[in-house]
């Protein structure tokens, strides 16, 4: 134990005050991270839906590609001049206190003027599915974000629990072990001294 | 009648270059883009840019020397028809690509390609268009009527669709005024009616589609059918798939056919299907080898499938396109 821990019992009960604020903190921090596992978990699910949103992809971008050799290339991109590109935003919102990235869509492409119906299903399918993906970006990138915060958490809980609670206590029981000792020196001390003086009055009688 | 016999036989000597099925299923078949232009240019093409662009340019290249070749010498009519069916047709392409980039709000970049120069409409001449107005001005004085009075209903509608449609109708337009004017055979007539009809008919499908009025879609199929009796084209616009199915019937057995099974599926197939039954009246013309302009249009319809699936194969192998794609895009086609 370390020789600079100050014995007194101003010091124990600091040291106690301090047992109770790191165990209330630990429970406080147990509860968050349970929460964000849970939050985790509920975003892993929906996350899932990739496999098939890449099935659906495929199923379009084969489509796409047999449109793309039937019209032509060169006629394949002058229609595509006839697209309004779509408007996203992307801002930040809390999710359990993380600040995670959420994208909003503003518009959709503006397909409408496409002259063949066939390019204009197209794009509105294949916006679809990008739209998804889209989506499902921002939630992986959310779950990434809790994942590391529950990382750092778990990290916290650990050192708490492990190192810093354990120290505490082992410093506060020494502590008290040390205030035992110093209040039994004292009681021998002042018992001695009560017999020195009791030794001293009985003396004195015969002098 | 001499001129049309010397341009049927030369007609035939440009058969003989066309590529044959197999060359097609070894383009297919071979592993890399190189490969590919190294098997072509055993039939003569000449790939000096390995770019979309130059691939483009390649096939239309040499779709146009073999057609210069076949007309070189031949003054009149016949080679008038035989010049505005081929070169009208490329020109065709790159004027409905100028609208579209143009109502899209951009800038047309053409492919700059020496072989197109000799077109009257050309890229070097779309390429200076800064709006909409001023290409579709420039085109009416150069002989674009229809698209004159497509522009008016554009502004209306709104769709590029009606754009496109009066471009593609100046043409076929061009395309019957010479042939009907020149006593042609009626061969020749059936042939530049089926292609007109069968991109009528996909037009008319698209247009119904966006709902396009009765005023409008009359209008615009006048000029496209010059040659079709007024009754046909004067229809109803009450029951889209009826009228779109009898008038089919009234035009050909075939488009009938292929825009029965094609509408299910989708434009695409429509268009793809429409084109089918085209080139089918085409094989059969080279089939029976008549001794009349019919033979040398049919070859220059087949030189023109055969550059745009040239251009189709080699841009796929560019885009790292699947075979079965590939393989499925030309069936259908």
């Amino acid at each position: 134990m370390s020789t600079r821990v100050t014995i007194s019992r101003g010091a124990l009960m600091e040291i106690r005050r301090r047992i109770e604020l790191a165990e209330r903190g630990k429970e406080i921090l147990e509860m968050r991270r349970d929460q964000l596992i849970g939050e985790a978990f509920r975003l892993a699910r929906e996350v899932e839906e990739r496999r098939r949103l890449e099935e659906r992809l495929a199923l379009i971008m084969r489509r796409a590609q047999l449109a793309y050799l039937l019209v032509g290339p060169r006629e394949f991109r002058s229609y595509s001049q006839l697209v309004e590109p779509p408007k996203v935003r992307i801002v930040s919102k809390s999710l359990l206190g993380v600040i995670v990235p959420r994208i909003m869509e503003l518009e959709r492409p503006e397909v409408s003027r496409l002259s063949n119906p066939a390019l204009r299903r197209l794009a509105e399918e294949l916006w679809d599915v990008i739209g998804e993906f889209i989506r499902l970006a921002a939630k992986e990138a959310a779950l990434e974000l809790l994942c590391e915060e529950i990382g750092y958490l778990n990290r916290i809980v650990n050192s708490l629990e492990r190192r810093l609670i354990p120290e505490l206590m082992e410093e506060a029981h020494y502590i008290k072990l040390m205030l035992e000792e110093r209040s039994i020196e004292e009681f021998i001390r002042v018992k001695k001294l009560r017999d020195r003086l009791r030794e001293r009055s009985w003396l004195s009688r015969f002098t | 009648m001499a001129i049309e016999i010397y341009l049927a036989v030369k007609a035939r000597a440009l058969k003989l270059k066309l590529l044959p099925a197999e060359a097609y299923e070894a383009m297919l078949r071979a592993p890399t883009f190189k490969e590919c232009t190294e098997l072509l240019s055993k039939y003569g093409y000449v790939i000096r840019d390995p770019s979309l662009e130059g691939v483009e340019c390649a096939a239309l290249e040499h779709m146009l020397s073999l057609v210069d070749k076949m007309i070189i010498g031949v003054d009149g009519p016949p080679g008038e028809l035989l010049r505005a069916y081929s070169f009208g047709r490329v020109e065709l392409e790159l004027v409905r690509d100028a609208l579209r980039s143009l109502a899209g709000g951009a800038r047309y970049r053409p492919p700059r390609c020496s072989a197109l120069a000799t077109l009257k409409v050309g890229p070097r001449l779309l390429s200076t268009f800064k709006d909409l107005w001023s290409a579709v001005a420039t085109l009416v004085e150069l002989g674009y009527r229809t698209l004159g009075r497509a522009f008016e209903y554009y502004e209306e509608v709104g769709s590029v669709a009606v754009l496109e449609m009066g471009a593609e109708a100046d043409y076929y337009a061009r395309c019957w005024r010479l042939a009907d004017s020149l006593l042609m055979s009626r061969e020749v007539k059936r042939m530049v009616m089926l292609d007109s009809a069968s991109r009528w008919l996909y037009w008319l499908a698209v247009l119904k589609f966006e709902g396009i009025g009765r005023e409008i879609l009359s209008t615009l199929s006048k000029c496209m059918m010059p040659g079709l009796p007024r009754h046909v084209v004067a229809y109803g616009v009450e029951s889209p798939l009826e009228e779109l199915s009898s008038v089919a019937r009234a035009v050909h057995r075939e488009l009938g056919e292929a825009f029965t099974r094609g509408f299910e599926s989708g434009f695409l197939v429509l268009e793809a299907e429409l084109l089918r039954a085209l080139w089918l009246n085409a094989t059969r013309i080279l089939r029976l080898r008549p001794i009349d302009l019919s033979y040398a249009l049919a070859c220059v319809l087949a030189l023109y499938f055969e550059a745009k699936n040239v251009y189709r194969v080699l841009s796929a192998k560019i885009a790292g396109i699947p075979e079965e794609t590939v393989r499925e895009a030309l069936q259908l086609l």
